[in-house]
Parts: structure tokens; sequence; C-alpha cells
């Protein structure tokens, strides 16, 4: 009969300061159970700790059981799923590929050559999840972080004046008539929260300080980081550079899935020498690609702009063609029977 | 802002001094840490290290506006280039705070048209200029103040008709002359003290590519990334200067052979491969607007605008004069074009050169 | 290093602590390893008392050696295969998901690893009727596709409602590395001994309640340029057995190939295997 040790918890497990950390092992403490019953004056005699410290891993240890959340099972999380609206594109072949739109609470990857639209795409989105819920939408707020310069707002002023006109060609009943005298080009601006970041460092600040951000401005359904290559391509040392990524995809992550908002990442393609051979890939490497749930992959085939469902564990991997117009991101066949606007870079 | 040191963001000495013994004095060296290294080198708690990050972080953080204050701010943020055909297309010019790029084969225009946007960045707001001096960073030599001069007295021959003003105008265009790539980037990296005392409102980088192609080999393993990397930092230099001074920035490119799969619409006149913007797929994503000019035959060249966030693909002729460029008015139905990836958009060279017997 | 502390044992009062500890031994392996005569003379105490109290400390505190027969014996009545759904997966695996055992799944990203874990939750409570743990740390379970998978199986919604049910019987972790990764490296150790901590908690888990762990790991370029799963060194070799999966690149573009390969890469049962799958609206089939 095998001896079955009870599972404990362990002293290192404990959010503590290293140093504190080393000091309770060296006196003999493992389990948080030999801390239950002592008093902070003899732990910090018998650990060499001062009595603040003494303190401070009493009230770990005490509290440490209350950190883990509980669960879902997997019958509320598809209750939880069937609630929550997707942010559309306005393209509605991409949208119905994807299901809807682009989905909430997951992070969505748009990587492209340069000038194929995945600004225009952002741009798009920024405006687009702001539609009132009773014309499909979500009616939320945007934050916007802009790392390249490329945020124009006449692009966007266009690209609102668009989609009020369209929800204004669609309204039908009391509701949508009251809901459009709030939508209006100038509330549409107003809902866009724009920071431009010059370099990664500003970045990971505005990244740390969002939490705070969101919960002041519960209504904020959309992030987008435009682009979040361009300030990481200057870096020499790459395993930093990694170990920065995945600490920001994990930031983005807990954004994303806590406050229940959709996060949208623009992201440049590199040159990839492969054995004489020069194959254009996602920038960023490897491990940055684990870190959206979803990729889409914009690029040009001749004078055609398509777009592939690249990696996503909800839908499976296609492909539809889209247009850029004066009104922004269109499906391709809507904008020849309709004719408005002339084809965009 | 990154290089704000920690002691003056508001932290506590003790924690400032433990984190200086390690060599972590300014705010980048601390935001570059991940989590546990900080907890690791200031001896935090977790809790402990989450606010700190935040203390630090607020400090760096740039402001959060919204959409609707800066349209409400800037009314005029666009640079017009005095060709109205052009600036209709660009929905009032070249773009403040963003690059704009302006590549093509030799001898087609493109100093012709730095120089010509000089002119007019110097001219009065009511003449449609910027009322400012130009930084003219010079690469290649090609700055000629004569035909400076030239350009200005035959454009614009009511408002340079007295000499005085001329002298003024000449005044204004500050010229740096840097032939190395480590001298551009110094200059950069100084430029901002420049700006201050001349107050500039546009500076033209003229060429970004003749010194980083004579520097960097890129058939020698590793240089590429070398290259993209002293290029991305040019860029996000040149665009916090733009974006921090709300000025336009003008930069001119070379072409390159591009030997891939991609056959070339009009193959007959190219032997092999065909000819695009130089510098790479890097360089494409940083600049914001590209300008091709090309060749149609020896006396027509085009404008391509090839990659701009609001205005479609077109074509614009023009010929080079005694006044500098000048695009044809009366054409005035811009042609629009089957545009595509602006890194490998192909761009129509000079195949042949015409000799007319001198008489 | 544990500790000598009153009320451990019968017979180890508060007095007897203070004396020990006045007389230089302050923890069970001190106190396990030294002079008991001399001992019970510094502390007056009787020779047998304190000989009794180290007998038990020793009881509580060693391995005991078992014999291979009555291992092999434990293994064979605890031990319990779970079938992952495809037959050439459990193949691979020697025949599915042992518990007891932790089996990683590693691969770059759209290759497939939450694809087969879906495939395992949805196969473990539908067919074998067991509930299943999800931790999910890459924000990328969406209930609506293991729906998907679900109705693929049956389309019987009162099927569907009563899946699950029994006792836990896998814990599926994806994925390990998103938040490891980020404390790896640099100037610290830290990371690296949480990572230690993590797969010591689940390696007990695993044995202690007879569950089978899977977790996914992402992939690193080696030296040459070779696909390896991340983490590194120390933590390859925590898990059992360890398999690799990619797409499988057809032709010159990136985008889509539904394809995907898996190859064994360590074993300690089978010599090095691969098979190909694809991906579809059911568990990922061939």
């Amino acid at each position: 009969m095998t001896m079955k040790m009870k599972m404990q918890r362990t002293v290192t497990g404990l959010s503590l300061s290293p140093s504190v950390k080393v000091k309770l092992v060296s006196a003999g403490f493992q389990f948080t159970a030999d801390l239950l019953n002592l008093k902070p004056l003899q732990l910090s005699k018998e650990a060499g700790l001062s009595q603040q410290e003494a303190l401070e891993v009493l009230q770990a240890a005490r509290t440490d059981g209350d950190r883990a959340g509980a669960g879902l099972t997997a019958l509320e999380l598809l209750q939880q799923e069937d609630d929550i609206r997707s942010i559309v594109t306005f393209c509605s072949q991409l949208d119905t590929v994807l299901g809807g739109g682009l989905p909430v609470g997951k992070i969505t990857e748009v990587c492209g050559a340069p000038g194929v639209g995945k600004t225009q795409l952002c741009l798009q989105l920024a405006v687009d999840v702001q539609v009132p819920p009773c014309f499909g939408g979500i009616g939320g707020q945007v934050i916007y972080i802009d790392t390249e310069g490329s945020f124009l707002v006449q692009r966007v002023v266009d690209v609102a004046t668009a989609v009020v006109r369209h929800c204004s060609q669609l309204v039908e009943d009391d509701e949508q008539q009251i809901a459009m005298t709030a939508f209006t080009v100038e509330s549409i601006l107003s809902n866009i929260f724009l920071v431009r970041c010059h370099d990664y460092v500003e970045l990971l600040a505005e990244l740390h300080l969002l939490l705070d951000f969101l919960s002041n401005h519960p209504k904020v359904r959309l992030l987008v980081i435009d682009s979040v290559a361009f300030p990481f391509r200057q870096f020499d040392n790459l395993s930093q550079r990694s170990r920065l990524l995945n600490g920001i995809a994990q930031q983005l992550i807990t954004l994303a899935t806590k406050h229940c908002i959709s996060v949208v990442i623009t992201n440049q393609m590199t040159t990839r020498l492969r054995g004489g051979q020069s194959q254009l890939v996602p920038a960023l490497g490897e491990s940055w690609g684990h870190a959206p749930t979803i990729r889409l992959h914009l690029y040009w085939e001749k004078s055609q702009r398509l777009a592939t469902i690249f990696k996503s564990p909800g839908h499976m991997d296609t492909t539809v063609q889209y247009q850029i117009t004066s009104d922004g991101f269109r499906d391709v066949e809507l904008a020849a029977t309709k004719e408005t606007g002339s084809n965009c870079c | 802002m990154a290089t704000r040191l920690l002691k003056r963001t508001g932290i506590s000495n003790e924690i400032s001094d433990r984190l200086k013994r390690q060599q972590i004095e300014s705010c980048k060296d601390l935001l570059s840490l991940t989590p546990i290294e900080v907890m690791h080198a200031a001896g935090l708690s977790y809790q402990q290290m989450s606010v700190l990050l935040q203390t630090v972080s607020k400090a760096v953080a740039p402001p959060v506006t919204t959409a609707l204050d800066l349209w409400k701010q800037n009314s005029d943020s666009c640079f017009s280039t005095s060709f109205p055909a052009l600036d209709k297309l660009l929905r009032g010019g070249l773009p403040c705070r963003t690059i704009t790029e302006v590549t093509g084969p030799s001898g087609c225009g493109k100093t012709q048209m730095c120089l010509m946007l000089s002119v007019v960045a110097t001219m009065p707001k009511s003449e449609g200029g910027l009322d400012s001096s130009v930084i003219y960073i010079d690469t290649e030599s090609a700055f000629s103040a004569e035909r400076l001069v030239e350009i200005a007295q035959s454009r614009f021959p009511e408002y340079f008709s007295c000499k005085e003003r001329v002298l003024q105008m000449a005044r204004r265009v500050i010229l740096f002359r840097e032939l190395t790539c480590d001298d551009v980037v110094r200059r950069l990296e100084r430029l901002e003290e420049d700006i201050i005392s001349t107050s500039a409102g546009l500076i033209i980088l003229d060429s970004v590519a003749s010194v980083v192609r004579k520097e960097f080999d890129t058939t020698l393993p590793g240089i590429l990334m070398h290259r993209s990397n002293l290029l991305t930092h040019e860029a996000s230099i040149l665009k916090y200067l733009a974006h921090q001074f709300n000025i336009p920035v003008v930069l001119t490119n070379q072409i390159t052979t591009h030997f891939g799969d991609q056959e070339s619409p009009s193959s007959a006149e190219v032997d092999s491969g065909c000819v695009t913007a130089a510098l790479g797929n890097t360089w494409s994503h940083s600049v914001n607007t590209r300008l091709i000019v090309q060749y149609v035959n020896a006396h027509q060249r085009q404008i391509l605008i090839a990659k701009s966030s609001v205005a479609p693909f077109a074509v614009l002729n023009y010929t080079i004069q005694k006044q500098g460029i000048c695009i044809d008015e009366n054409d005035s139905q811009e042609t629009l074009y089957q545009g595509t990836d602006p890194g490998l958009q192909p761009i129509k060279v000079r195949t042949g050169f015409t000799y007319r017997p001198v008489d | 290093m544990v500790v000598l502390r009153e009320g451990m044992c019968p017979g180890l009062s508060e007095d007897l602590v203070r004396d020990l500890r006045a007389a230089g031994v302050k923890t069970v392996e001190e106190l396990v390893s030294s002079d008991i005569e001399g001992l019970a003379q510094k502390c007056s105490v009787s020779y047998k008392a304190l000989f009794a109290i180290r007998r038990v400390l020793l009881a509580q505190h060693t391995a005991f050696p078992v014999s291979g027969a009555d291992l092999y014996e434990e293994l064979l009545s605890s031990t319990a295969i779970l079938s992952t759904g495809n037959p050439s997966l459990d193949k691979l695996l020697d025949s599915g998901l042992y518990t007891g055992e932790i089996t990683e799944l590693s691969g770059g990203p759209g290759s497939g690893k939450s694809q087969v874990c879906f495939g395992v939750a949805v196969h473990i409570s539908y067919h074998l009727k067991q509930s299943v743990i999800y931790i999910d740390t890459t924000g990328g379970l969406t209930a609506s596709r293991l729906l998907q998978m679900l109705k693929a199986e049956t389309s019987n919604t009162e099927e569907q409602a009563s899946v699950g049910g029994g006792s836990v019987k896998a814990v599926i972790v994806d994925s390990v590395s998103a938040v490891i990764s980020p404390l790896l490296g640099g100037k610290q150790n830290e990371g690296m001994s949480l990572m230690i901590q993590v797969a010591g908690v689940l390696k007990t888990m695993a044995k202690d309640f007879n569950v089978a762990a899977l977790v996914t790991n992402h992939v690193t370029r080696g030296g040459n340029g070779e696909v390896l799963p991340g983490l590194g060194a120390s933590w390859s070799h925590i898990p059992r057995t360890r398999i690799l999966l990619e797409r499988v690149e057809r032709a010159v573009s990136i985008s889509c190939s539904s394809l995907r390969s898996a190859t064994l890469i360590k074993s300690s049962r089978q010599v090095q295997a691969a098979l190909t799958f694809t991906s579809s609206a059911a568990i990922a089939q061939y």
C-alpha cells in the first residue's frame, strides 16, 4: 500500500517577494498549513523576517484559497456565448464566414502586406462597433492605440458618414428612429478613444493602464492596436522581444476575457529566408502566433484583395474577396452593383 | 518619455535605489522587464509589483484623446502641394504627422518635387504655403540652390517678383548634407532642436535609399535584418517628430529589380524581373503614403498614388519644365489604375534614349 | 527541511521541542541523523521515548521501497486508458491517454492543438460518460465549437444534454506555455522554479486522483531551424509522452491547408511514429 501525500498548498506558491520566500523555506516552512496557527511576531523571529513581512505572509496564506476563480461548465459557457454578439465588418462574405463578424472576448490578428487594407479594416471596425443594438450592433465604444501614425480623421469621417447613411436607410420603427438621433458622425468620433504610442515602452505602459481605463469606461467593447509590429521591429535582442510579446499576449487575453471586449491587432509581414528562398510570413516570430485566437491574413492576388482565415478554433480555413471603397471595407459584389465611390488604395 | 528617470515618477526612494543598484534607472529599463524580473529586482510581492508598474506606467503613457478632439483641432492638417489635381485626390494635400514617400527611377523628377515643395512651404498661408522653414537633408548632393530659385521664379512669378522675397525664401530652406548612414541617424536624433530653433514646417530627406544601399549588402546573411532595423528606427524618429510638431515629412526612395514569380503586365518591354520600389517590404509598411513617379516616354511622365489611406489608385500625367513639375491641368479627369501591393507595383523606367542632333 | 513542532507526533511536547532546539536540533533531519543517546542525556528525556519519537518521525517522512510486482499490480488496478476518439492517434499513444501521466501536445499556431483537445474532451464526456476539467489560458475555448463536435456525434439533443456526469477522469491544460513562457529568461530563476512547481502539482494530481493530464505547448526553432517544443530542456522531462503537430505545407501559398501531421517525439513505450489527419466539423479524422 503506497502512501498518498495529501495535496497541500506549498509556501513557494504564494505571491510573495522572492527574498521572503527564500527565508521561509530555509526556516523549514514548506506548506501553508504550517503557517496557519502562527502569530506574526513568532513567525518573524523564526524566519528572520521583519514584522511587516511576517504579517503579509500570514495574510497571503489565509486568503490563498479564495483567489482561484470558480470554473464554468461548458453549458454555462455556451449560454454566455449566445448572449454576446459579434462586430460586423460590413463585408457580408467575411461576416458570414466568421459566423456573424469578429467575436467579442477573443483576440483577432489581421496581418498582411502594406497597403492591403489592415488600417482600413480597423477604422471600419471602430465605427461598426458603435452601431446601436436595435440595428444589430453592439453600441460600444472603442480604444484605438495607434503606433504607426496611420489614423487619419478624414478617413474615419468618410467611413462614419457611410455607416450613418446606411443605417438611416434601414430605419423601420420608432426605436430605431430614436437611436438614429444619437448616432451621428460626431457621436461616433467622440466614442473613439485615441492613444498615439511612439515606441514599445509607451505601448507597454499603456497596456498596464488599460485595466483601470476599462473599469472606468465599461462601455468599451473593442480594443484596436495598429500595429503591434512596428514598435517591436527595431529590437536586437530577440529573446527579450519574445518575452515582452508573450507578456503582452497574456495581458491582452486577460483584458479580452475579463472585460468581454474584442481585441484586434494588426501585424506586418516580413521576409524569411529559408534555404535560399524568401517567403513572406507574419512578423514577430513563431511564439507571437499563439497569442491571437483568430488570424486573418489579407493579401494581394495581382490586383484583387483576398482575406483568409488562417487560424481559428471555431471556423474552417476559408478565403473571401473584399475591396476598399471610399465608404470603407466592403464586399466585391455589393460595390459592383451599387457603384458608389471608386476603388481606393 | 521612455527615458524618463524612475526617481522622478513618484515611486519610493527605497525602491528606486534598490533598482538603481541593478542598473535599472529609467522607465524604459523597468518596463522592458517581465513582471517576475521586476519582483526579483525590487524585492516586492506580486501586488506591490503591480502597484509599482502602474505608477511607472502612468508617468510614461501618452495621453488619451478622442477622435472628435482630433477632428476639431486639425482644420488644416494637410500640406497643399500646389497642384489642384493632386490635392483633390489626396483630400487636401500631403497629410501632416505622416511620412510621404516619392519613389521612382533616376531623373524622373523626385528631387524636382522636393525642391518645389520646399518653395511652396516657405510661402505665406494666403498663397497656399505653410509660412515656415524647411529642413532639407540631402544625402546625394543633388540639391541645387540655383535650381531652387529658378523654380520659384518660374512657377510663382508674381509672388517672387522682387528679389527680397526670393532671398527670404532661400534663407528659410536649411540644408544639411549627410553622406553616411550614421550621419543621417545622428542628424535625425538631433533634429528636434533644429526644428524648434528654425520653427520648421516641413522635413525633406532626399534620399533615404542611397546611403543605406551603399553601406548594406543584403546578399550577406543577417544584413537584411540590420538594414530593416535601421530603416524602422529612422521611420519611427521621423514619425515621432512629425506627430509632435504636426508637420509633414517627405522622403525619396530609389528603385530595384524584383526577381520573382510576378509577371509584369507589359512583359514585352521588361526583359527579366520587374522594377519596383527599393528598400523592401518592411519599409513599405513604414511609409504612410507612397507616390511613384515613372516614365511614359522621353518627355511624358506619370505620378501614381500607390499607397494612401484616403486616396484611390490614381494616375496623373506631368512633364518637367523650367518651373519644375508641370501637371497637365486640362487632362483633369484622373484616371484610375488597377493597383496592387505598393511594394510590388511595377514601375516603368526609361527604355531608350533618343538623341536629337543639334542643328 | 521540516521544522520540529510540538504535536507532530505523540510525545513531542513544547518543552521537548525547546530543549531540542537549545541542543541545536531544529529539524526532523537533524533529529534523525543525530546521536540519540547523547541527545537524550542533554535534554533529560528517556532514551526509549526519544527513540520512539524518532521511529514515528521516520515512518511519517521517509519513502518506502516498493517491489516491482506490487507496483505492477497497483498500476493494473488503478490506471485507466482513455481513448482520444481518433483510432490512429490512439495507436500513436499506445492505445490512448494513460491516467496518472502527463501527455504533451506541441505545435505551432494553427496546427490543431486546441482542436485535438476539444475532441478529447467531447469524446471522454460523451462516450466514456466521465467529466473533464478544461483549463484554458489562451481564450480559445469556444463552447459552440464543442457543441458542433458533439452534434456530429449524435443529433439527439437529449443525449447531448446528458454528457459527462461521472468523476473527473481528465484534466486538459491549454496551453501551459502561454502562462509560463513570460516568466522564463532574464536574470532570475523564479520563473523556472514556478514552472517546476506547476509540473510537480500536475504530476502529483495525476497520480493521486487517477486522472490523465493533457497539456499543450508552443514550439520554437532550434539551432538548425528545426521545430522543437517550447519551454526548454527542463520541461522536456516532465511529460511522459510528447507529440508534435504540424501543418502540412503544400505548394507555395501559406493559405489553407487543413492537413496536419502528428509525430511522436518522446514516449516510454513506443518507437517514433507519425500520422496525418485533417480537421473537419466533427472530431479530427483521417
